[in-house]
């Protein structure tokens, strides 16, 4: 581990997407980046290892799930949260605000911060935007975020601008408790800009976030359930007005199609589960959209799921066994179409840094998304629905 | 498939080599040898790379009927050229099929005249002769075992124990008969299966007239975790002082230290790791005496140190899910070299398991698996060793009561 505190290069740019790097004591990250999620302090059933060669430069915990189990003071003792995982490169941790809120049974949300009992064992717990700084400090993240409330973009107007305002205010409360700290400009914090799909409470909530001078910032709440337009229309929103010397990092995102469209319209960073939660049911991407694993004509097709991939499952296995493997119930299944999966989006961050570094971002992007068929919209907003009510995420 | 031996220890432990043929030449695997356990062809939770860097080249699986009998079946695996080694991507490996599944408890009470019956995915399935043959001769295993109708040690009634010896020696009879006909057959190893429960006559005489039969080997069915300690000696020599010399022998549900050792003194050359995946399902880690560093041998050659027997008492394994492990940043065990070892601590897999993270098992199976792995390495070294005290310190160091594992 170097001494380097945080920073963010801009190297490039080819129209409205961006090429860049970010340095942090644990080494360095290129952008656009896409950060596989280890929630719980592993990215589900893979090793680091696996993680790394699939081309991940950084990973993304989640402060909520980690001060529940295995706690604030065990990972302390145990070096940060680096040394407890065993991941050496840079990582990002969520504030938890989302977790407590969404998974916690909700006892009470007030200006002081939101009182809600475990999902694990129904104890009361007390987020603070400090205790969620605190945490994050002592967890070690390269990246911390700050303590927001969260609001399904569905609410109604009012439900969203007092989320916003408050989340203002915990904003400036995050940065008082984390910038006078020696863990200011070692470890990131990171602003986020709220406001539901109401254009004019973006714009606001994007002047006053970065009149904070965070060191990079967010776009939140969106990946909850609203269209696709929507989406693309606030992100392209707020991007045109956060300053381009520092990083955008667009929350919760997604598929692969989201990943080169977000990466069209200026941002810096990803996170999302979608690859690996889909993986363990059975859906792998390939260049022309997801396919199911379980489906019969996979189960005589000799050769692997992808000819054009390198990750270790397309190198080993072929489709049939890797269907053959789910069909058994074997979780060396899961693992592979996991491995698989993420692979598949790491190399596509790969190759839209390539193309845009080589000025050819904008035929990038329309060649893979004439070839790639998105899941329909029905699907993806029941799926995204469910997942909502069932895990809150 | 030939048995070579190069020595038989004044214990009773045989050292040798395996040699089979694959399309391109002859490979060697070194005996006494684990064969790693599978299911639906794959060893539980890990990718193959973590075996083959433990060993170099050729390698070698066990695999179990139970888990591919239905699939992927006879059907598809005829499609494939070299029918379950390419299917499996597992060219050039040599894989044994076994009837049963070790990792789990045996049923022998469906088993029935024209067939024994196994529990697949999809539930019961019985296994006649004609049907078995189907699926040799579509996924052409270097090995199989014949069909057998293998009873556990707990059944006690002498009719029983009597049918399954007799059923077991006619299915070889069809199985010979069979395979006398058919190139693919004939190709594949054949092992004949040696049954007879606890009972010394029939051991005695499944022995004796398997022997009279032309296989290429031998398993010695019928033991599992619930036999007692007391007979398991002398059951099993009953077994093998009757079978061939040169003849391999392979054995299934054989795990602890102690037992393994007492069946190498038997005379017993192969056995499978699936010992590997209880231990990893219930959450914990070996940690018995697995090296021979302090043999002759490796003293000349100053092979490390005796790693793990320093500072904590010994002990078979621990078990990960206790809360004593929480604030534990020591790796599982001291002096281990596998992936898990190496990066993580007992701290995280304590973690994962309270948490119910898929990793936890990977990560158990990465370590529980290298283990067993080096044990074996070990024991042959010791075996090898000029020196008798060599092999004798080993056991005294790894022999552990049998309730370890019961526990």
């Amino acid at each position: 581990m170097t001494k380097e505190k945080f920073s963010f290069r801009l190297s490039g740019t080819d129209g409205a997407a961006r090429l860049g790097q970010i340095t942090t004591p644990h080494g360095t990250a290129q952008t656009p980046i896409f950060m596989p999620v280890a929630t719980q302090a592993t990215v589900k059933g893979l090793t680091f290892d696996e993680v790394r060669n699939a081309g991940a430069e950084t990973v993304l915990s989640n402060a909520y799930h980690l001060y529940l189990r295995p706690g604030v003071d065990r990972i302390r003792d145990a070096g940060g949260l680096h040394r407890f995982m065993g991941w050496a490169g840079p990582v990002l941790t969520d504030s938890g605000g989302y977790q407590a809120f969404s998974l916690g049974a909700l006892r009470r949300i007030n200006d002081n911060g939101i009182l809600f009992r475990s999902h694990i064992d129904g104890s009361e717990h007390l987020f603070t935007p400090e205790v969620a700084i605190r945490n994050q400090q002592l967890f070690g993240a390269d990246i911390i975020m700050c303590f927001d409330q969260c609001v399904f973009s569905a609410g109604d107007r009012s439900d969203v601008r007092a989320a916003m305002d408050r989340t203002h205010r915990w904003a400036r409360v995050c940065y008082d408790t984390h910038a006078p700290t020696a863990y200011s400009g070692v470890q990131a914090l990171f602003g986020i800009v709220q406001g539901g799909t109401i254009p004019e409470f973006r714009d606001e909530s994007t002047e006053l976030v970065t009149s904070i001078p965070f060191d990079g910032y967010a776009i939140g709440g969106l990946a909850v359930g609203e269209t696709k337009e929507e989406m693309h229309r606030i992100t392209r929103q707020v991007c045109e007005g956060l300053p381009s010397d520092k990083p955008r990092y667009l929350m919760g995102v997604g598929s692969p199609e989201d990943l080169v469209n977000g990466v069209a319209l200026g941002v810096d960073m990803f996170d999302c589960v979608l690859p690996t939660r889909v993986a363990r049911n059975g859906a792998l991407f390939t260049p022309t959209g997801r396919i199911n694993i379980a489906n019969r004509r996979y189960g005589d097709q000799d050769v692997p799921l992808d000819e054009t991939c390198d990750c270790y499952a397309c190198q080993h296995y072929s489709a049939a066994y890797l269907r053959h493997l789910f069909k058994a119930g074997e979780m060396l299944g899961p693992r592979m179409a996991s491995v698989h999966n993420l692979r598949f989006v790491l190399r596509l961050m790969e190759q839209m840094r390539d193309a845009i570094a080589g000025g050819r971002f904008v035929e990038f992007r329309d060649r893979f998304l004439g070839a790639y068929q998105p899941t329909d919209e029905q699907s993806r907003q029941t799926q995204k629905h469910r997942w909502i009510r069932e895990r809150g995420v | 498939m030939k048995l070579f031996l190069e020595k038989i220890t004044s214990s009773g432990g045989r050292v040798g080599r395996l040699v089979w043929c694959t399309e391109s030449a002859q490979s060697v695997l070194e005996t006494p040898l684990c064969l790693p356990y599978t299911r639906a062809g794959a060893i539980p939770h890990i990718v193959q790379s973590v075996y083959q860097d433990l060993s170099p080249r050729p390698t070698a699986a066990m695999l179990t009927l139970p888990s591919l009998y239905e699939l992927p079946g006879s059907a598809v695996l005829k499609e494939y050229d070299y029918g379950i080694h390419n299917f499996l991507n597992m060219k050039d490996q040599f894989l044994y099929l076994s009837i049963q599944d070790p990792h789990c408890p045996p049923r022998s009470g469906f088993n029935e005249e024209k067939s024994t019956s196994v529990w697949t995915n999809g539930g019961r399935m019985k296994v006649s002769v004609a049907g078995y043959m189907e699926f040799v001769r579509a996924s052409r295993p270097n090995v199989f075992e014949s069909l057998c109708d293998s009873v556990s040690s707990q059944t006690n009634k002498l009719k029983r124990v009597r049918k399954s010896v007799d059923r077991t020696l006619r299915f070889l009879d069809q199985t010979l008969a069979m395979r006398q006909n058919c190139q693919v057959l004939e190709e594949c190893g054949l092992l004949g299966a040696v049954v007879g429960g606890d009972v010394y006559e029939e051991r005695v005489r499944s022995a004796t007239e398997t022997v009279k039969r032309p296989v290429d080997g031998f398993v010695i069915e019928g033991f599992d975790l619930e036999h007692s300690h007391e007979c398991y000696q002398s059951i099993l020599q009953s077994a093998t002082s009757v079978l061939p010399q040169s003849s391999p022998r392979f054995i299934h549900g054989v795990y602890s230290p102690g037992d393994i050792l007492t069946a190498v003194e038997s005379g017993v050359d192969v056995f499978d790791s699936a010992c590997v995946l209880t231990a990893t399902e219930n959450g914990c880690a070996f940690t018995f005496h697995n090296s021979s560093s302090d043999c002759v041998e490796n003293r000349r050659e100053n092979r490390g140190a005796t790693e793990n027997i320093a500072a904590e008492p010994p002990s078979h394994q621990i078990d990960l899910n206790d809360e004593k492990y929480a604030m534990d940043f020591s790796p599982l065990l001291r002096g281990c070299e596998c992936y898990c070892c190496v990066h993580h601590t007992r701290a995280y897999i304590h973690h994962l398991l309270i948490t119910r993270e898929i990793l936890a098992s990977t990560l158990l199976m990465m370590h529980n698996f290298t283990h067993l792995m080096k044990f074996f390495a070990s024991l042959r070294d010791v075996l090898r060793s000029p020196l008798e005290s060599d092999y004798l310190h080993f056991k005294s160091l790894c022999a552990f009561p049998e309730h370890f594992l019961h526990a």
